[in-house]
């Protein structure tokens, strides 16, 4: 499926989106413009740096924003429908059967005090109303089942911080695809996991995406898990989308500097140490952000011209679905190869 | 080429929602968020005002009444007993005892102040040093000191006060000593905690390292870090002492006659209750006052001092 | 959560072993008990059949552990005013400032729950604000100085309840509202800061995004969260407010424990004021015991640790 986006009608399309939040000095912008469409049966990696904005940005498409963060322009259509302006009470017809979210850390994702069954059956009963009670506690435990949870019905009766935090989100993703959502939104899934669970978790989530056969936009600043469960990618650096095109596209040929900075620095852990690469310096706070490309401070290739400083670069997406948003970009790869030379590995370290 | 465009970019999808309309988000009904943008709200509210208007009159009463020239709060006119407030020479009337009543009400306020002060400022110091020698010994020490504190939790206080006080013989001293002692636990946790998280801190190693001594370290470091938070929380409390000092006086455990005292006035006040609600009215508006000022500051503290921010900023923590 | 329970067990034991000394020490403050009890006027001859009479001639040591021993037993002596075994004076009424004190916990716990989930699910930003200003400033005043306003307004100037004494239930009104409003204000500002804290969670926007309505997250989700950690506090307050109701027993000349307890410190009335004092300390600790047992009932991250 590694290829040009899929004809049809995407299932998530955002456009323009900006997120701001009240800060001390007026409104600041977290998510400044930011464009992408989820084709179906998709998997769309969501790669940024903390503060990137890639959290907030799946939040604003659930509604679910923190206090102090509002949707200011821009619009999220998911199936046909404008979710910037459906009111909450029509909202949360379409959330957790339509669009379900699994978040990154399942034990603060729970509710401590209350039993997984019935965690669980909330999520089965909401949007299947007509369900009696045993054929809910039927559901929930075939849900267990379909996440590969051994013993399911003692772990009904369990509270979260009786299971382990594997455990754990396997119940969250049995939650998250209780109706066959059309879309499912991972926020960093396997991060808050023991190394050694991540693996089946992983496993158990995409081996259920595709039986269901949801999109998923999978959220992460770990390059490796979008390589091997993503179809295409969207990097975002600084609320705003810096490449977006296929795996393939932007792994092999990175178009934009701070793309090509990940990679350097994180696909090189089998060469010698010395030679790892380290994007100079550190992504702005929010309020800091630098009036033209948000990267410039720190790019290696256009960082110090003037037209990087002054101007915000757009989004330019050649027919491949191949998208860049960069001055520069044809600089790029000029720029990977000098890299590479062991001699010249020395930068920013 | 497709121009997908971003931000301010023109001709392209962006003035679809330029003013969106939108449910807030359920996160936020109660609006914990700030309504209005931070920078806005740099005018004194309405709050502070009252609260500031309520503190200086209290302070005026105090500080200025014993300056007018009718000021005597100790000598008896028993020809001149009860007057109605806006009496001649009498602004706020006479008590039973034919004393003028603003004088009075004056004379109790600074010495209601000035004990609150004292109590605070021994509760502060006793605080001080269990939380220091707790946080930044840990160990059995730290259990030892917080488990007397929380010892106190679980005992009748009010009424070992009344005991202890009785026992002892009331007076202006063992009201301030036996209030000073039993007030500190909240200045000992706090400090405590500060004390426990700077102990890790790189500036405590650093002068660990160096060779510096343990009650060194407390004096030179962790004191300046710990002093301006318990400043903030001492303020506040003025207004409990005040209250147990009241309540205490009020059962004549306390401030002893002749000198007066807000809780003193109040109860014999109410044995006029019903021929002349004055004497409690005129005792009872300086109390709210001073209280009323207090509780003002400190709730518009806690509003603006305990609302979150940062870590929602990025939506993820 | 045996483990739990036998250091809260432990403590329990500790706090009235710690009360008896103390009440021991109360009477020895000033040095000499017989002193304390027989006034100035006391002749030597008298202190020193008083001492004999009451072991007060003893080593301090000895003295502490028969106090402590019948102490445990429940006995404190008997009543110098009144002749007769001092608990029995103090368990005789306990009962009118448990009536007092418990109406005036229960009023203010159900009123403070009430208006707490009224703002949570209608109410927005102003009546919040506005509750918990209205809280800030009632907590801000004594509740003598509010009782004695209470019977000025309600009992004076109205001439609608009783003001003094506890005849019938109508009498009852007055202190327990005025105890009462200032645990409705505590309750209440308890409560916002409880559910201040849950809103933020992950767990509660784990219960949104699976289309949950806003009343269900907060009687289902936020409620059993926001209360737990409030029952600590409620144990604690219930004690204290057993032990604190002699102002307002005196307020409004109320006959209960702590009324009998103020009257028998003036009158120097040794063995009723200790016998009082651990009576009240033992409830106290009674009480925090069920808080712990109820704790470790309701939390299942206590229970099963």
């Amino acid at each position: 499926m590694h290829e040009a986006p899929p004809p049809g009608r995407p299932v998530l399309s955002v456009r323009d989106l900006v997120v701001v939040f009240d800060g001390p000095h007026g409104p600041l912008r977290a998510v400044d413009g930011v464009s992408f469409d989820v084709w179906p049966n998709e998997v769309l990696g969501i790669v940024g740096e903390s503060g990137s904005g890639k959290s907030l940005t799946m939040l604003a498409v659930m509604g679910l924003l923190p206090p102090g963060a509002r949707v200011e322009s821009g619009s999220i259509e998911f199936r046909g429908r404008d979710m910037v302006a459906l009111p909450w009470e029509q909202r949360r017809q379409v959330l957790g059967k339509e669009i379900a979210m699994i978040f990154q850390d399942p034990m603060t994702s729970m509710n401590p005090v209350m039993k997984i069954g019935r965690q669980l059956a909330e999520a089965i009963r909401l949007h299947a109303r007509e369900l009696s009670r045993a054929q809910v506690q039927a559901r929930a435990a075939e849900l267990l089942a379909l996440v590969r949870i051994p013993d399911a019905q003692r772990r009904l009766t369990a509270y979260p911080h009786e299971l382990s935090g594997g455990m754990r989100q396997r119940v969250m993703i049995a939650m998250a695809v209780a109706h066959d959502p059309a879309l499912l939104i991972a926020d960093e899934p396997t991060t808050a996991l023991d190394v050694t669970i991540q693996a089946q978790v992983l496993r158990v989530l995409r081996r259920i995406r595709s039986q269901v056969g949801a999109s998923m936009t999978l959220i992460t600043h770990d390059l490796g898990l979008v390589a091997e469960s993503a179809d295409r990618v969207v990097v975002m650096y600084g609320g705003r989308v810096m490449e977006t095109g296929t795996v393939e596209q932007v792994f092999a040929a990175p178009a934009h500097p701070y793309t090509a900075g990940l990679l350097a620095s994180s696909l090189r852990v089998d060469g010698p140490l010395d030679e790892a690469y380290a994007i100079p310096g550190t992504p702005p706070q929010v309020d800091a952000r630098p009036a033209g490309c948000v990267f410039s401070p720190r790019c290696p290739v256009g960082g110090h011209r003037d037209l990087c400083r002054a101007d915000k670069p757009g989004l330019h997406t050649d027919e491949a679905g191949h998208g860049v948003a960069c001055h520069y970009s044809g600089e790029t790869s000029a720029w990977v190869e000098l890299s590479r030379r062991p001699s010249d590995a020395a930068v920013g370290t | 080429m497709t121009r997908l465009s971003a931000g301010a970019a023109p001709g392209s999808s962006a003035g679809l929602h330029d003013t969106v309309a939108v449910d807030p988000s359920p996160l936020d009904v109660l609006g914990v968020a700030p309504a209005r943008p931070a920078g806005r709200r740099r005018l004194p509210t309405v709050s502070i005002v009252i609260a500031t208007a309520l503190l200086c009159s209290i302070v005026a009463l105090v500080v200025l009444a014993p300056l007018l020239p009718g000021y005597d709060p100790v000598t008896q006119h028993l020809d001149a007993s009860q007057l109605r407030p806006l009496s001649d020479g009498h602004l706020l009337g006479t008590d039973p005892l034919g004393r003028d009543e603003l004088s009075r009400v004056a004379l109790a306020g600074r010495v209601s102040i000035l004990i609150a002060l004292a109590v605070v400022a021994l509760n502060l110091v006793i605080g001080v040093v269990v939380g220091l020698t707790a946080g930044y010994f840990g160990g059995r020490a730290d259990y030892l000191l917080m488990g007397l504190a929380d010892l106190q939790l679980t005992i009748p206080v009010l009424l070992l006060l009344i005991a202890v006080i009785a026992a002892v013989g009331p007076s202006t001293t063992t009201l301030v000593v036996v209030l000073g002692v039993t007030f500190w636990v909240r200045y000992a946790r706090v400090t405590r905690v500060i004390a426990a998280s700077l102990r890790e801190r790189e500036f405590v190693l650093a002068a660990v390292t160096q060779g510096a001594t343990d009650r060194w370290i407390m004096v030179k470091h962790l004191l300046p870090t710990v002093i301006p938070q318990l400043i903030v929380m001492g303020t506040f409390d003025i207004g409990t002492i005040v209250i147990a000092e009241a309540s205490l006086s009020y059962l004549g455990l306390g401030v002893q006659a002749p000198t007066p005292s807000w809780g003193g006035m109040i109860a014999e006040g109410q044995r006029y209750l019903q021929t002349n609600p004055a004497l409690v009215l005129v005792p009872a508006a300086a109390v709210f006052a001073l209280l009323g000022g207090l509780a003002i500051l400190g709730q518009r503290f806690s509003a603006t001092y305990g609302r979150g921010g940062a870590d929602l900023v990025t939506g993820r923590r | 959560m045996l483990s739990f329970l036998g250091r809260r067990l432990v403590r329990a034991v500790i706090t009235v072993f710690g009360v008896l000394t103390i009440a021991f020490v109360i009477v020895r403050l000033n040095g000499s008990p017989a002193q304390l009890m027989l006034g100035p006027d006391a002749t030597p001859e008298n202190i020193v059949a008083f001492d004999r009479a009451y072991g007060f001639d003893r080593s301090i040591p000895e003295q502490l552990l028969t106090f402590v021993g019948n102490g445990l037993q429940g006995d404190f002596g008997e009543s110098i005013r009144f002749g007769r075994p001092s608990v029995e004076l103090v368990l005789d009424q306990l009962p009118s400032t448990l009536l007092l004190a418990g109406s005036a916990f229960l009023f203010g716990l159900l009123l403070a729950f009430v208006l707490t989930l009224v703002v949570e699910l209608y109410g927005g930003r102003r009546l919040r604000n506005a509750v918990l200003w209205i809280g800030a400033l009632v907590q801000a005043v004594p509740t003598f100085l509010l009782g004695v306003l209470a019977i000025l307004v309600f009992a004076i100037w109205l001439k609608l309840l009783p003001a003094l004494g506890a005849d019938g239930p109508t009498s009852l009104i007055l202190p327990a509202v005025t105890l009462g409003l200032f645990e409705v204000a505590l309750y209440v500002r308890l409560f916002a800061v409880s559910f201040d804290e849950q809103r933020s969670l992950d767990y509660v926007r784990t219960a949104y995004s699976k289309g949950q309505s806003r009343r269900a997250v907060v009687l289902h989700h936020m409620l059993p969260n926001a209360a737990l950690p409030l029952l600590t506090v409620a144990g604690i307050n219930l004690g204290q407010l057993i032990g604190g109701t002699v102002v307002i027993e005196t307020v409004f000349n109320w006959p209960g424990a702590g009324q009998l307890i103020y009257q028998a410190v003036s009158a120097k009335d040794y063995p009723v004021v200790q016998a009082g004092v651990v009576v009240i300390a033992a409830l106290f600790v009674l009480i925090n015991l069920v808080v712990d047992l109820l704790y470790a009932v309701l939390d299942p991250r206590v229970r099963l640790s």
